[in-house]
């Protein structure tokens, strides 16, 4: 039960993102990668706020919208911490939703290079058979 | 020409070639324009041509050679700087070499010009060694070259009146001989001051600019580095004052050190008391006619004391329009009055008790000096009449300062003749019908006077926008 | 509470003939920490003048609290904090002088705050007795904050406030801006330059061009619904800030 660090957060200004959708997406991935353990307790909005130099509204609208998705909850008296999930929440459509972020870039780029569809999805099964 | 005489020439030319882009037309235009109001003025008053046409002349070549100083030698000064020093060799001893030069060069030829003229060409050679001299000082921002220049003016008047055998001794023999070792010495510390090593030329450019500053009309009231004594009797006022929360005092703490009551009642006691040293000096030490001279003349340089305050109106004026960034943090300030015509009131108020204290303080400066000139009784009286003459002026500042925050120029000047006449002719009406004294007359006219153009003003003033930040609407 | 505490109608403001702000509308609600953004020249200063009531609009009202701008009462005024973008204000006086002088002027003075930020911000007692003039920018400009600051306002305007500061201290302004600005749920509304600055601290921005609010809202929402059509394929690329200022205030 390791309560974690605002440091384990980083945002960066400039980039299309707004600033809560990257922390939402961080958790996201953290939590994914099991580097948030269930129980976890999350750092303070104040803490957040202060160590990443965000309007504290930011990180609670971030921290909101991770509590509807049930990837946090309120503990009374103790702040966020991370939700208790069943095991089988890593059900596959939840963590493909995960590679979403990753496959919208690779089609924007391909959509670039103006290649059609199948010669993509061909490529990509060709390397992820290539990995296995 | 030799290598040296080559880097003298360039460096010469470098001097000269900070002036500003028309500065031969000028001092050209200014040299003839004096040479020919000189030679009229001659010839009026001599009626001999011959005589008019050389005194014409030689004003004429007097203004150039000293054109050519005037530029010629603060360009000297810019070209000192410590980075040139090491990429010339000698630099500052060449050119030392050359303002000297130009300073002997203008002087001797000034004293030439002045033979077949009636001056002796001694007295010419000492005069405009010390007058160059002083401009080049003054130049430089040296503290003592603006005052003695500000010296020569009454210096001038008085001239006429130095006995005979003094200059007689000035022109011969021992005496020449120490006057002229005495302003070879000013030449050279002018010439050490012009010129110096490494971090003294950087703040003497410092000054410098200031004094160039001061030349144009907005600049004139630039703030140098402030008196540290009146910047420590101003500050023990704000102290007292920020205790205080009177809204009124907190106002008149924006402009400043320099429009504090604090400051101008330090300057004119120093006034008082120089100006009163040296004439209790000419009573005491001269002779009879000196005696009587002071006392009779004394209270022409007492009454231009209350000249000031036409500077000082305009140099508040002009403060007004460069804290227009505090008046924007002062008009959100709590402590000022909301609504526009009372702020505009209190702020009427600040000025109007400005101006009357410091008129009261004049007076008491003159009335000091008129007693130190040892004049007899009846000037006295005199005295506060003809001060009362600058009561109308009380209400200069008095504007609507949303409005209007141009300069006022010659406006308080004009005025002050304005209302000077008309007292004037008043007075001689009163003298006419009741054989009351010239300026008593006039003293009570000017007081009606202010008495109805003050009030005017300050309705004017308190109905007008709210005053800050001032200049808004121009 | 949703009475905006700053409101202007139809704003006109011209100089020399020249429409600088052009029948403008705003409304800034409590709590909002605003960002102003616009090019240079196209009056973001004299849009917070006017709205402070430093300079007359030609046409329209501006209200602070409910109160006409031209005659705001001593409690309104007591509750506004300003830092002007010039910065060297009160040159003559020393950091101390001209700290007690605005005590003396507010009945309010959060004098631990002002003791705590001077600390902080790198003021030791020497350059706190040296006169205004001889400080560096930076200093010049941390002090206005820290000026601006002492009442504990409730509505903060600052116009370019971190023009002349160093990362560092651009990073401890914000810091400040947080824990002690937006926790009280100040208002704020600042200008500035620094999109990475806009972007930390303020939840709304407001793009002023042409003499008008163009664009206002939610910065997040802003940069989620812009997206800059390219090409014929009609992609949709998401935009930055930065870019979302370059579009909007062409």
């Amino acid at each position: 039960m390791t309560t974690h660090s605002a440091q384990l957060f980083s945002i960066s200004t400039g980039s299309p993102e707004p600033i809560y959708r990257q922390l939402v997406e961080q958790v996201r991935r953290l939590v994914a990668a099991g580097q948030m353990a269930p129980g976890d307790g999350m750092p303070s909005v104040r803490e957040v706020a202060q160590t990443l130099t965000l309007n504290p509204m930011t990180v609670s609208k971030a921290y909101g919208l991770l509590e509807m998705e049930g990837l946090l909850t309120r503990k009374r008296g103790m702040g966020m911490s991370v939700a208790e999930r069943p095991a089988a929440g890593h059900s596959a459509a939840a963590r493909a939703e995960l590679l979403r972020p990753t496959l919208e870039r690779a089609a924007l780029e391909a959509r670039q290079l103006e290649l059609d569809p199948d010669t993509v999805l061909s490529l990509f099964t060709h390397i992820l058979k290539e990995q296995a | 020409m030799s290598a040296a005489l080559r880097t003298h020439a360039v460096l010469a030319r470098m001097a000269l070639s900070s002036r500003q882009p028309h500065a031969g037309i000028l001092v050209l235009s200014f040299a003839l324009l004096a040479a020919a109001a000189i030679g009229v003025l001659v010839q009026l008053k001599m009626e001999d041509p011959v005589l008019s046409i050389g005194v014409a002349a030689r004003i004429g070549l007097a203004g150039l050679v000293a054109g050519w100083a005037g530029y010629f030698l603060p360009g000297a000064i810019k070209l000192n700087t410590p980075a040139n020093a090491r990429l010339v060799p000698a630099l500052r001893r060449r050119l030392m070499g050359l303002s000297a030069g130009a300073w002997a060069a203008a002087t001797v030829l000034m004293a030439l010009l002045a033979v077949g003229s009636g001056l002796a060409p001694a007295l010419v050679l000492l005069g405009a060694g010390s007058l160059l001299a002083t401009f080049a000082l003054a130049r430089t921002g040296h503290w003592a070259g603006i005052a003695m220049q500000f010296a020569l003016f009454p210096l001038a008047a008085v001239s006429r009146d130095i006995p005979a055998g003094v200059l007689v001794w000035l022109t011969h023999g021992p005496g020449l001989a120490l006057a002229s070792l005495l302003m070879l010495a000013y030449g050279a510390f002018v010439l050490r001051t012009m010129f110096m090593h490494g971090d003294r030329h950087y703040a003497q450019r410092e000054r410098q600019k200031l004094q160039t500053e001061r030349l144009s009309p907005k600049g004139q009231f630039k703030e140098g580095r402030p008196n540290r004594l009146a910047t420590k009797i101003y500050l023990a006022f704000l102290r007292r004052d920020c205790a205080g929360r009177d809204a009124g005092k907190l106002l008149g703490h924006l402009l400043g050190v320099r429009e504090h009551w604090s400051y101008q009642a330090l300057s004119l006691a120093l006034v008082t008391l120089i100006g009163g040293a040296a004439l209790l000096l000419l009573r005491v030490y001269g002779g009879d006619t000196l005696r009587v001279m002071a006392a009779n003349g004394g209270w022409i340089f007492a009454l231009g004391v209350m000249l000031v305050p036409m500077f000082e109106h305009e140099r508040r004026n002009i403060r007004l329009m460069d804290t227009r960034g505090e008046q924007a943090l002062l008009r959100l300030a709590p402590a000022m009055p909301a609504t526009a015509g009372a702020f505009n009131c209190t702020l009427a108020r600040v000025h109007l008790r400005s101006a009357l204290l410091g008129w009261c303080m004049q007076v008491a400066a003159v009335l000091s000096l008129t007693l130190a000139a040892g004049a007899p009784l009846s000037f006295y009286a005199m005295q506060v009449c003809a001060c009362c003459l600058t009561l109308p002026l009380i209400g200069t500042n008095l504007r609507r300062h949303a409005r209007d925050a141009g300069l006022l120029g010659l406006g308080p000047l004009l005025a002050l003749l304005l209302s000077a006449g008309i007292s004037f002719a008043i007075g001689a009406l009163l003298r006419a019908a009741f054989g009351l004294p010239l300026t008593a007359g006039a003293a009570l006219a000017s007081i009606l006077i202010a008495l109805v153009a003050v009030p005017w003003r300050w309705k004017r003033s308190v109905a007008a926008p709210i005053a800050f930040p001032v200049g808004r609407f121009a | 509470m949703n009475t905006p505490i700053v409101q202007l109608s139809s704003i006109r403001k011209q100089f020399g003939g020249k429409p600088v702000l052009n029948g403008l509308d705003w409304q800034v609600m409590p709590g909002q920490v605003v960002g102003l953004l616009g090019r240079n020249g196209a009056g973001k200063s004299t849009l917070l003048e006017c709205l402070l009531g430093l300079r007359e609009a030609d046409a329209g009202t501006v209200t602070l609290y409910g109160e006409d701008v031209n005659a705001l009462s001593d409690a309104t005024r007591a509750r506004i904090g300003y830092v002007p973008q010039k910065c060297d204000l009160f040159e003559w006086m020393t950091p101390r002088q001209m700290l007690g002088y605005f005590k003396a002027l507010y009945p309010r003075w959060n004098e631990a705050k002002v003791e705590g930020l001077l600390a902080r911000w790198g003021f030791d007692r020497f350059k706190l007795d040296t006169s205004i003039g001889k400080l560096s920018g930076g200093e010049q400009q941390r002090l206005a904050i820290i000026r601006a600051l002492g009442p504990d306002p409730e509505l903060l305007v600052l116009d370019e406030p971190v023009a002349s500061l160093d990362p560092v201290g651009r990073r401890e302004f914000l810091r400040e801006l947080i824990d002690g600005v937006v926790e009280r749920s100040t208002t704020v509304v600042f200008s500035t330059h620094i999109l990475s600055d806009l972007e930390r601290v303020a939840l709304d921005v407001a793009f002023l061009k042409d003499g008008r609010i163009t664009l206002q809202g939610q910065l997040d929402e802003l940069l989620e619904g812009a997206h800059r059509v390219v090409g014929a394929g009609a992609r949709a690329e998401p935009l930055s800030l930065e870019d979302l200022f370059i579009e909007v205030t062409q």
